[in-house]
């Protein structure tokens, strides 16, 4: 699915609708629709127009490079920044209206370590339960229930600076879901950890929906996004270039497969070649390297034949299965971690 | 909430207490330092005896009177003076039992009165010691500035002052009152010039000798350097504190907490809570162990308690404007130390103000606030000059307030912005 770029009548009056329904009222299971949200700093426009939802039990992951929004608009939904434009409704209420409820229903977890590192991942997960809103006892008791379910029971008195990168990030985590949340916002949860505590967190996270807690995810690692993801949001320049499933997405390069030819292609003129745009996309055109998809269904053998037969001499032809890369770059005309 | 935010940072200060006992030890220290210059006697409010050797080389009246008049009545409450032989005087000092050794050299009386230049006396100061040498050193400068009065104005008597005094047998008592009315008309006749009247009339009362008397029995040299002292370290006390708000805003923990509370007023009340609280805690070290350590009586506790709480608070104010206007952490760290520095400076927390240049002193030094405490803190301690402790406690308390709530604003308002380091 396509994130539309001008946003459609009917979109618009739904959204209203949802907005300003009272919460016993609603049939829809959305935790997070986000309308049309856009903030500028001076002349750069760092978030614009962008629009999503989130289901209950769903994880949206929001991709994109550095610099792309994705903090921006997490900033913009739990009220860390006013957006110039927009409106964000957290389990159907806006945020604008009444923030101290939304905030009761989302918990956050920023990107960087947001603990008192003096103090332990107990002393910590209690100080932010109490601060949610949770009784002592209540505080105490999902401490106690965090602990466990973060693994992080047998060092629970240690100072918070002691632990390792990966502990300290399960407490960041740990202290956005004291008060039980039905939306969890995740900022780049994984940045700077090792492969078996970034597992460890995708599982954790993964456990959560099963909960019906709806995640948004941001991240910049491809493959998290394709693993964790229910739906993805690709952003970059502020702007949400696309939407979907992963399948969804794939589909957009039209069809299950690529096709990457490395040659001299310098000064290659594809538009020129006999037939070539009606049977195959351009995904992108560097100097070596010619990324395509065919148009329509036809056997990868054929397609590598016709390709073969182009007038530039390939060094070497792949058959590829597209992946979310593959979509940034159809879409943006570059890599993710260019 | 406020209760759980300031347990939050009390307890993360119960973690950090190395740098915080480092905070406080330096206050005593200072004080202990400043104490060591005026020495231990200094404890119990009492200036000591100055222990002083004479070598009177001279022999005659002029070396004769010296020591004389160093063992008097009189002089024996501040001076414990003995006259010796150089070796003996050398020995005493090398064995750090005296502060200095005067040496009247052979032939200074006779020099003298004959009105040739004299050979100069000596002063042998001890290095080992501190103040005492210094006061001994402005005594002899005293008596040698008299001498060089008598000699310029009573040349013409002199020799025959010396003569009848020296004269075998008893002075003629005959001569020496011809020469004593002589000189008596001459200061006469010179009284307007030599005694210019400063002061129309004077008149005694009895409180003014109650208060005198009562000031040298409570004074205590401590006493006097720490309000001071205690005005600048409860301001770096407060400084320290009041950053936290800023490493805060660099571990984005202030922005985890605007991701629950709405309003941000809570964490900064409790942010200035607790600042005053230690910075209580610190003032209570300074003042009441310093009081406890170097032997200060405080003559009125509750009116210096309260005084130093309105001081805490202007602390606290000051130090949260501060943090609001600089806003970066980095920069902070330098300019309010500088800018504090320069408070105590004005306000005579460094250097007692009355050394201060007079532009300083009488433009600058009233308006600033650590030397409104102090001086403030000296009028309760000695009946000093200085602002009623009541007036100058309302003063700093609502100073203190209007920047907190300055600063609260401020740093809302760029936290709003977005503004980060």
């Amino acid at each position: 699915m396509e994130a539309p770029e001008e946003p459609s009548t009917l979109h618009t009056v739904v959204f209203f609708r949802f907005s300003l329904s009272s919460r016993s009222a609603m049939t829809y299971s959305q935790v997070l629709a986000v309308d049309r949200l856009a903030k500028s700093f001076g002349a750069i426009e760092a978030v614009s127009d962008v629009s999503f939802q989130i289901g209950s039990g769903e994880v949206y992951g929001l991709l994109g490079p550095n610099g792309a929004g994705k903090t921006t608009t997490i900033d913009m939904i739990c009220g860390l920044r006013n957006p110039d434009r927009g409106t964000v409704v957290v389990d159907g209420t806006d945020f604008s209206i009444d923030p101290r409820s939304a905030q009761r229903s989302m918990g956050v977890v920023p990107q960087e370590v947001a603990l008192y590192e003096e103090l332990s991942a107990e002393e910590n997960l209690l100080f932010w339960g109490k601060l949610a809103g949770l009784s002592a006892k209540m505080a105490k008791q999902r401490t106690e229930q965090l602990l466990k379910d973060l693994m992080l029971t047998e060092r629970r008195r240690d100072a918070v600076r002691t632990y390792s990168g990966g502990m300290k990030r399960r407490v960041n985590i740990g202290c956005g879901l004291l008060h039980n949340p039905k939306l969890l916002l995740l900022d780049e949860p994984t940045v700077g950890i090792d492969p078996q505590a970034r597992a460890n967190i995708l599982d954790f996270v993964r456990g959560l929906t099963k909960q019906g807690t709806g995640v948004l995810y941001t991240t910049h690692y491809l493959e998290e996004a394709e693993t964790l993801c229910d739906r993805i949001g690709i952003i970059d320049h502020g702007k949400l270039l696309a939407e979907g499933t992963l399948q969804e997405l794939q589909n957009r390069l039209g069809g299950d497969r690529l096709f990457v030819l490395e040659g001299d292609f310098s000064e290659a003129e594809p538009s020129k070649w006999n037939g070539f745009m009606e049977r195959f996309r351009i995904l992108n055109q560097r100097e070596h390297r010619l990324v395509v998809a065919s148009i329509g269904e036809r056997h990868p053998s054929d397609c590598l034949r016709e390709l073969l037969d182009i007038p530039i001499q390939v060094d070497n032809a792949m058959v590829k299965k597209p992946n979310l890369s593959d979509v940034f770059l159809q879409l943006t005309g570059r890599e993710l971690r260019e | 909430m406020l209760a759980t935010l300031l347990k939050k940072d009390l307890r993360r200060l119960r973690s950090n207490w190395i740098g915080f006992a480092i905070l406080l030890a330096m206050p005593i220290g200072i004080t202990a330092l400043v104490g060591s210059v005026f020495g231990p006697s200094a404890r119990s409010g009492e200036m000591p005896r100055i222990k002083l050797a004479i070598v009177n080389e001279d022999e005659s009246l002029i070396g004769n009177t010296i020591v004389a008049m160093a063992s008097g009545e009189q002089s024996q409450a501040y001076l414990d003076s003995k006259s010796v032989a150089r070796s003996e005087a050398m020995d005493l000092i090398n064995r750090n039992q005296i502060s200095a050794v005067i040496v009247v050299p052979k032939d200074f009386t006779n020099q003298y009165v004959a009105g040739q230049s004299p050979p100069s006396m000596q002063l042998i100061k001890n290095p080992a010691q501190s103040y005492l040498p210094a006061i001994t050193e402005e005594l002899l400068r005293l008596l040698t500035e008299g001498l060089n009065a008598v000699s310029q104005n009573l040349a013409e008597e002199m020799p025959d002052v010396v003569e009848i005094i020296e004269a075998p047998g008893a002075p003629d008592t005959v001569k020496l009152a011809s020469i004593l009315t002589r000189i008596g008309d001459r200061l006469q006749r010179a009284e307007d010039y030599l005694f210019p009247p400063v002061i129309g009339y004077t008149r005694g009362t009895v409180a003014e000798a109650e208060t005198s008397e009562e000031q040298s029995e409570g004074f205590n040299v401590f006493g006097l350097v720490m309000p001071g002292l205690a005005a600048l370290f409860l301001l770096f006390t407060a400084e320290a504190t009041a950053r936290d708000l800023v490493v805060e805003r660099r571990t984005k923990t202030l922005n985890r907490f605007r991701t629950y509370q709405v309003r941000l007023l809570p964490f900064f009340l409790a942010k200035a809570v607790y600042s005053f609280t230690v910075v209580g805690i610190a003032a209570a070290i300074i003042l009441v162990g310093g009081a406890w350590i170097f032997g200060i009586h405080w003559r009125s506790p509750f009116e210096t308690t309260i005084l130093t709480c309105a001081y805490a608070a202007f602390c606290v104010g000051f130090a949260y404007l501060l943090v609001a206007v600089i806003y970066r952490e980095k920069r902070i760290a330098i300019l309010s130390t500088i800018i504090i520095m320069m408070m105590a400076f004005l306000g005579g927390s460094m250097l007692p103000t009355e050394t201060l240049p007079p532009l300083i002193r009488e433009s600058l030094s009233p308006w600033m606030p650590n030397h409104n405490f102090a001086e403030s803190i000296k009028r309760l301690q000695f009946d000093y000059p200085g602002p009623h402790w009541a007036t100058a406690s309302m003063g700093l308390l609502a100073v203190g307030i209007v920047m907190l709530m300055i600063a609260i604003t401020l740093f809302q308002y760029r936290l709003g912005q977005g503004a980060e380091e």
